[in-house]
């Protein structure tokens, strides 16, 4: 079981991070081709670490703290996405260069930083917009927070660029500050795209228990002290670390870059039914109406196979909710501006639809859809007579992963398919679960109607989901 | 090595260790670190700035590196002649001219600086406070499984002052003077290394004996001595058998004076056209007399010889290594200025790379006057005899021997002294470390008679050079890398070299990172292992080789796209075998009566819900 668990961590891991992984598979590439002589080179591997912060910053680059009051919109601006985003990436490169000017006390850093910080601020001023929420509870401009921040980021970086410069290059005072360096450069990046605004919005609405508001510290200094210590470790243990390891500093920076700035959890995905008509698969003719064995298998039906479908261009769209083994109102309990809108509908034809947290590791998960049917009375519906409706969920393969033993069959003819692939939906049903590409077969009195299922994309935003109609029962079964 | 073995293998068992072991570690190492200098982390981490040793860091064609015109600039694109061999003129004055083979016309130091040959350029690093790589301290071989056939890389020119004096009699002196002027002078003439061995082997090496023969594939029957033909020159320096090594420039030999004798008069060779040499061109060897101010460490002003130009090296551009750099510069001519006032050497303080050395041969009388009472006594002092001082050396290479040995035939020969004087490999190096590199350079046709003799199972008959077989020695080599072997040293830091014969208790094959371990992965990747594939290289010429050049050198871009594609691989391979099972695995299949659906189209032949539909409205 641990084992399991592991594994699904890992991969699951791997395959929200799938982006990270390819920016380090890229830098992996390149770094062969950077020339001996060239800054990015630089044995130090502080200029190839800021890189890869940087790329890092720019894929997935975000604030620390909540955001806006969660019932505001927020604005969305791409071009304004796309400035943060650089501003981001820069945000590194600017503090490497006031830790080169203070450790080398060349003037030359001390402008490519001024440079560097140039671009930051006309980047933010270029995407202001973006993220921007109506509230303004407080008026004026923070300039004693933002220069406070500036201020101490600049001097904490200058002090280890310094420190280093009198301290003679010995690797006990040069790895922990390159590793300072890094750590600031996680915060300074978080730091900038942060807005005071929407803390202002935060404490004026208070939490619900009527007690103040208070930011949670802990993800910037998990940040800071996070990369701060494991590289300090690394530089200090492992000596003669140098360009051509480099690949580990990139990759020690791309997990923590994945640890600070996880891949965020959505609120709802995107679901889809297709309905779809089998592509061939008839039966031979009755022979003449002789009774048959029942080794045999009955003639004059049609076999349906979830590899053979034809989508008709009738489909139904489903927004089915995450459920996330934290508290909601734990996590975020900021009170509400206004009256809150009804819950959205989970109900689905079939019960309660949602993603569940994965029942090994706890975590959020969005690829395997649960269905919970209330009991008999669900099924029921249907029709009361079992020998002629049925519902069956075909998976033209076991998902990886799973068990692969092959279910009873009820008849000698019938081939011995892996227990997961089926899942025959009775009166005594009470969960069953769908994924990407599976198929509900939906008959009753021989006539029978089949829906594929598709998981599409994630939903982060409330306002998103409360734009979406629910599908209702009727959308699925003819009257009648 | 051991050693490093073993924490490697400790270092291995700690990565099944939980998490939170880990990190505990972490801390606990953090904890020692900061408060007591990382005394045993070391001991698992080792510094690689600490290393002794050497260390291959590259292996390549010269010649084909220089030749590609796309990696390198329009503007340093190397002329059709960039080097030319210049003899001194006091060597021609006193040996006669110098003679490159026949039908070339070349020495081998001109066809590899001007790319007319093929040559593999071997560059080994210095690592830590060890000894040069002089001659007796690195061996080159190529064989299967083991070193078989040696190579004799090339060296750098002698610029000796010779003296002979002591007690013996005046014809031994002589003996001892006309062996330095016979020797010295070959040299001069056919820009090879006297390193001594066989007769035949000084023979040939030396071009006295003439290029071998070839048997003839279709010999006329009418004609007794057309079975075989003698290569009519050697051009390509075909028809060469016994490995030699051969000089980067032009020796430069002087004699600064023998007891009672003076200076011969010039009787050099037999003239320019014939390139052969003759007995004349031996016998009429003689030296010119020292002038007064050439002693050992004394810059010489003589000919250049082959320019080898190193690549850009990482600290050339760190702020760190500027900082450094200026700090060691500062020292140096503050050491150089010291060196002016204490010995006037001269002010330029890298002018110590070419400097003449002293060659002090004492010969004494035993209990009589005999042969065999005859001792001789050889002192070296210069820049060839590797020791602490990077500049100038002294030492003894012959202690009081006898200078008469027995020979087989029973006859009386003197000892080969010269072959005792050291030669030096050619170094190069940053700002920081000049010597940090030796560059061992082979030319092609040792290669090539190696690589035939291997392929023909006898590595004493010399092999038949007429066009057949393999040509390319270099490319085969750098294909089957498994075939060289670089040795140095077990025991670097040892003042002592280890014995000749090559033992693995002794010497150490550092082009084993070549071969590519277990998996044999050697044809992708860099030539010299991950750990040197960034390392510069060493190119003939006075331009700096460009980085094209060197990821073209070490294969870092077929390195890289194999990286690049290995972990597209690994993706797809760990993507495939998840789902292996589905091949065959049953697909689930569900049987109905009737299934409404679109009416079929026109381009379907056959619809078989619409035929079953149809069947199911005539059943009912």
């Amino acid at each position: 079981m641990m084992l399991r668990r592991i594994q699904i961590t890992v991969l699951r891991g791997v395959a929200r991070n799938v982006d990270l992984l390819g920016i380090w598979l890229a830098l992996l590439v390149a770094a062969h081709h950077v020339p001996v002589t060239h800054p990015l080179a630089r044995a130090d591997l502080l200029p190839w670490m800021i890189l890869t912060l940087s790329i890092v910053a720019f894929v997935r680059g975000r604030r620390f703290g909540s955001g806006p009051h969660p019932m505001l919109t927020p604005r969305i601006d791409t071009m304004g996405s796309i400035a943060m985003r650089v501003a981001y990436a820069v945000v590194p490169w600017a503090l490497m260069f006031i830790y080169d000017a203070a450790r080398f006390l060349e003037p030359k850093y001390l402008g490519y930083a001024a440079a560097a910080c140039g671009v930051v601020i006309v980047a933010e001023a270029l995407g202001s917009s973006q993220g921007q929420t109506a509230w303004q509870p407080q008026r004026g401009a923070p300039i004693v927070e933002t220069l406070g921040t500036a201020v101490f980021l600049v001097g904490a970086v200058a002090g280890a660029g310094y420190v280093t410069h009198i301290g003679g290059e010995r690797i006990m005072i040069t790895a922990p500050a390159r590793a300072l360096v890094i750590g600031l450069a996680f915060l300074g990046t978080g730091l900038i795209a942060a807005r005071i605004q929407n803390h202002r919005q935060r404490v004026a609405a208070g939490r619900k228990d009527s007690l103040p508001y208070r930011s949670s510290k802990f993800p910037a200094f998990l940040a800071v002290f996070g990369p701060t210590y494991t590289f300090a470790v690394v530089f200090v243990i492992v000596r003669g670390l140098d360009f051509d390891q480099s690949f580990v500093a990139s990759l020690l920076v791309v997990v923590w870059g994945a640890v600070v700035w996880a891949h965020p959890s959505p609120i709802m995905v995107s679901c889809v039914l297709h309905e779809v008509v089998p592509n061939g698969g008839a039966d031979p003719r009755p022979t003449g109406g002789q009774a048959q064995g029942f080794d045999a298998p009955p003639e004059g039906a049609l076999r349906f196979n979830p590899l053979r479908t034809r989508r008709t261009l009738v489909m139904h769209p489903w927004l089915v909710p995450v459920r996330s083994s934290r508290i909601a109102e734990l996590d975020d309990p900021v009170r509400p501006l206004w009256e809150e809108p009804p819950p959205l509908l989970t109900d689905h034809i079939l019960g309660d639809a949602a993603f569940e947290p994965d029942p090994l590791t706890r975590q959020d998960q969005w690829e395997v859809l649960t269905i919970r049917l209330r009991g008999r009375a669900d099924v029921q519906t249907m029709g009361s007579d079992a020998q002629t409706r049925r519902m069956v969920i075909l998976r033209a393969f076991p998902a990886p992963g799973t068990s692969g033993a092959a279910r009873m069959a009820t008849y000698r003819w019938e081939d011995r398919v892996p227990e997961q692939t089926v899942q025959i939906l009775d009166p005594t049903t009470e969960v069953a679960q769908l994924r990407d590409g599976d198929i509900l077969v939906l008959s009753a009195e021989g006539v029978a109607r089949a829906f594929e299922v598709e998981i599409g994309a994630p939903v982060y935003r409330v306002a998103d989901a409360l734009q979406f109609r629910a599908p209702q029962v009727e959308d699925y079964v003819e009257a009648g | 090595m051991t050693s490093a073995g073993t924490d490697r293998r400790a270092l291995r068992s700690r990565g099944g260790a939980p998490l939170r072991a880990v990190a505990g570690a972490q801390l606990v190492a953090l904890a020692l670190s900061l408060s007591g200098g990382c005394t045993d982390l070391d001991e698992v981490f080792p510094d690689p700035s600490l290393t002794q040793g050497y260390r291959l860091v590259g292996a390549y064609d010269s010649t084909a590196l220089r030749s590609m015109d796309l990696l390198i600039p329009a503007e340093e694109r190397p002329k059709p002649y960039e080097y030319i061999w210049l003899p001194p003129a006091s060597m021609k004055k006193a040996c006669g001219p110098a003679k490159g083979p026949d039908g070339l016309g070349i020495f081998e130091a001109e066809a590899v600086a001007n790319r007319m040959m093929p040559a593999l350029v071997v560059v080994v690093e210095r690592q830590g406070d060890v000894p040069l790589l002089d001659t007796s301290r690195v061996q080159m071989a190529i064989g299967k499984d083991e070193p078989q056939f040696f190579l004799k890389p090339m060296v750098q020119p002698r610029y000796l002052q010779l003296t002979v004096e002591g007690t013996a009699e005046d014809r031994y002196q002589q003996q001892v003077k006309t062996q330095l002027q016979t020797y010295l002078c070959m040299e001069h003439k056919t820009g090879r290394a006297w390193q001594g061995g066989k007769l035949d082997q000084v023979r040939q090496a030396l071009l006295l004996n003439p290029p071998d023969a070839v048997k003839r594939a279709d010999p006329d029957p009418s004609d007794e001595k057309d079975d075989e033909v003698r290569l009519s020159d050697r051009k390509f320096f075909g028809g060469q058998s016994e490995p030699v090594a051969a000089l980067l420039g032009p020796p430069s030999m002087c004699l600064s004076g023998v007891a009672g004798r003076g200076e011969r008069p010039g009787r050099g060779g037999q003239g320019d056209v014939s390139l052969s040499l003759v007995p004349s061109d031996v016998w009429g060897a003689s030296l010119l007399r020292c002038r007064e101010d050439v002693k050992a460490g004394a810059r010489y002003v003589g000919p250049m010889p082959m320019e080898l130009s190193l690549s850009e090296v990482a600290a050339a551009d760190d702020p760190r290594g500027r900082r450094l750099l200026a700090e060691k510069e500062k020292a140096a001519e503050e050491q150089a200025a010291e060196a002016v006032r204490k010995e006037a050497l001269p002010e330029n303080p890298n002018a110590w790379r070419r400097t003449w050395s002293e060659v002090n041969i004492t010969v004494r009388e035993g209990a009589d006057k005999t042969p065999g009472q005859q001792f001789a006594r050889v002192e070296f002092e210069g820049r060839e005899l590797v020791g602490e001082d990077e500049r100038l050396n002294k030492g003894t290479i012959f202690e009081d021997g006898q200078m008469f040995v027995e020979l087989d035939s029973g006859e009386v020969g003197l000892v080969d002294l010269v072959s005792r004087i050291p030669y030096r490999y050619p170094t190069v190096g940053d700002d920081f470390d000049p010597d940090r590199y030796t560059v061992l350079i082979v030319p092609n046709w040792q290669l090539v008679e190696g690589v035939r003799r291997l392929h023909a199972g006898n590595l004493e008959k010399p092999r038949a050079t007429a066009g057949e077989g393999e040509q390319d020695g270099v490319g085969w080599l750098l294909e089957h890398p498994e075939s060289l072997f670089v040795m140095v040293p077990r025991a670097p830091a040892a003042a002592a070299a280890p014995e000749a014969e090559v033992t693995s208790d002794a010497w150490l094959n550092i082009a084993g990172v070549m071969s590519g371990g277990a998996l044999k992965l050697r044809d992708w990747g860099y030539s010299v292992g991950m750990l040197a594939g960034r390392s510069p290289i060493v190119l003939p010429g006075v331009v700096t080789p460009t980085w094209a050049q060197v990821t073209a050198a070490q294969r870092a871009a077929p390195h890289s796209m194999v990286l690049g594609a290995s972990a597209a691989l690994l993706v797809l391979l760990a993507a495939g075998i998840v789902r292996l099972r589905d091949l065959w695995s049953r697909v689930p299949e569900e049987r109905v009566d009737f299934w409404p659906g679109p009416p079929p189209s026109d381009e379907e032949d056959k619809d078989d819900m619409a035929e079953l539909s149809k069947a199911g409205g005539e059943k009912k």
